[in-house]
């Protein structure tokens, strides 16, 4: 049981989103910029980073539900595992690595991302907009993380249910809802 | 503020906030959405706080400043006062 009424049919923050439509819209709108919306990452990469802080998170909707978008963009969820026990030595870009690194010390605290860190990233060819959307990424799925589990909403744990909405996420992006 | 306590178990993690949490808000008279409301606020400043600092952006030392910035906020609201910074035109990159 959520600890609010939430839609009973509407899983994760989906459920959250129909009970306050004046707050769903900013942030599917916000999500759908982060993640879809044409970008030097592709949305596969940036999926990685939403999947990876929401692991930091111990989110399991958000981690289940991006990872299948991951999966989907980049055709297999051995890379989104590997991404998400030990992405050093994950087989990704060096530049996803090091935007990674950021992206977790943004997860625990923003004032750990240190000069170096940024240095790494411009070293391997991150832009900053590339930075910027990285620090923004992790910085965003520490809300909706904290909203899915704040609200202690209805997470099934369905394989099959998280491969369909990350099929849906992938094509279709974040400003409708599946259902 | 019935629904203190809210928050502050949301700041260091969503799983953080428990039934007698929000038991507790219920009993000093907070509604679904104030409860709602709480969680997604401190969430959102979990993600504005992080923003700010992940980008070790430029916070100078001046209160004359926030005290100015405060009143226009609370006049105005937030999208107004976004608008002082944010471009008319879409920005090219």
């Amino acid at each position: 049981m959520a600890h609010i009424t939430l839609p009973e049919d509407l899983p994760g923050i989906s459920g959250a989103f129909a009970f306050r439509p004046e707050t769903a819209k900013p942030m599917r709108e916000l999500a759908h910029v982060l993640l879809h919306e044409p970008n030097s990452l592709t949305p596969g990469e940036r999926e990685l980073i939403a999947t990876y802080v929401s692991s930091q998170n111990d989110c399991y909707f958000c981690q289940a539900s991006h990872g299948a978008a991951a999966s989907c963009h980049l055709a297999g969820d051995d890379v989104v595992r590997r991404v998400k026990t030990d992405f050093e030595n994950a087989p990704i870009a060096p530049k996803l690595k090091a935007l990674l690194a950021i992206a977790g010390k943004v997860q625990r605290d923003g004032k750990l991302v240190t000069a170096e860190d940024i240095e790494r990233a411009r070293r391997e060819g991150a832009s900053d907009l590339e930075i910027h959307d990285t620090v923004l990424i992790a910085a965003a799925f520490c809300m909706y993380n904290r909203y899915v589990d704040g609200l202690d909403t209805w997470q099934p744990r369905d394989a099959g249910m998280y491969t369909q909405m990350g099929r849906h996420l992938a094509e279709h992006g974040y400003l409708k809802s599946s259902r | 503020m019935p629904h203190i306590a809210l928050p502050e178990g949301q700041q260091r993690g969503g799983k953080y906030v428990t039934a007698e949490d929000v038991a507790q808000a219920r009993s000093l008279g907070a509604t679904d959405v104030e409860i709602h409301d709480a969680v997604l606020m401190a969430a959102a400043f979990c993600m504005y706080n992080r923003y700010v600092d992940g980008l070790a952006t430029m916070q100078p030392r001046d209160e004359a400043m926030y005290r100015e910035r405060g009143k226009m906020v609370a006049r105005d609201g937030y999208v107004s006062v976004s608008k002082t910074y944010l471009p008319t035109e879409p920005v090219r990159r």
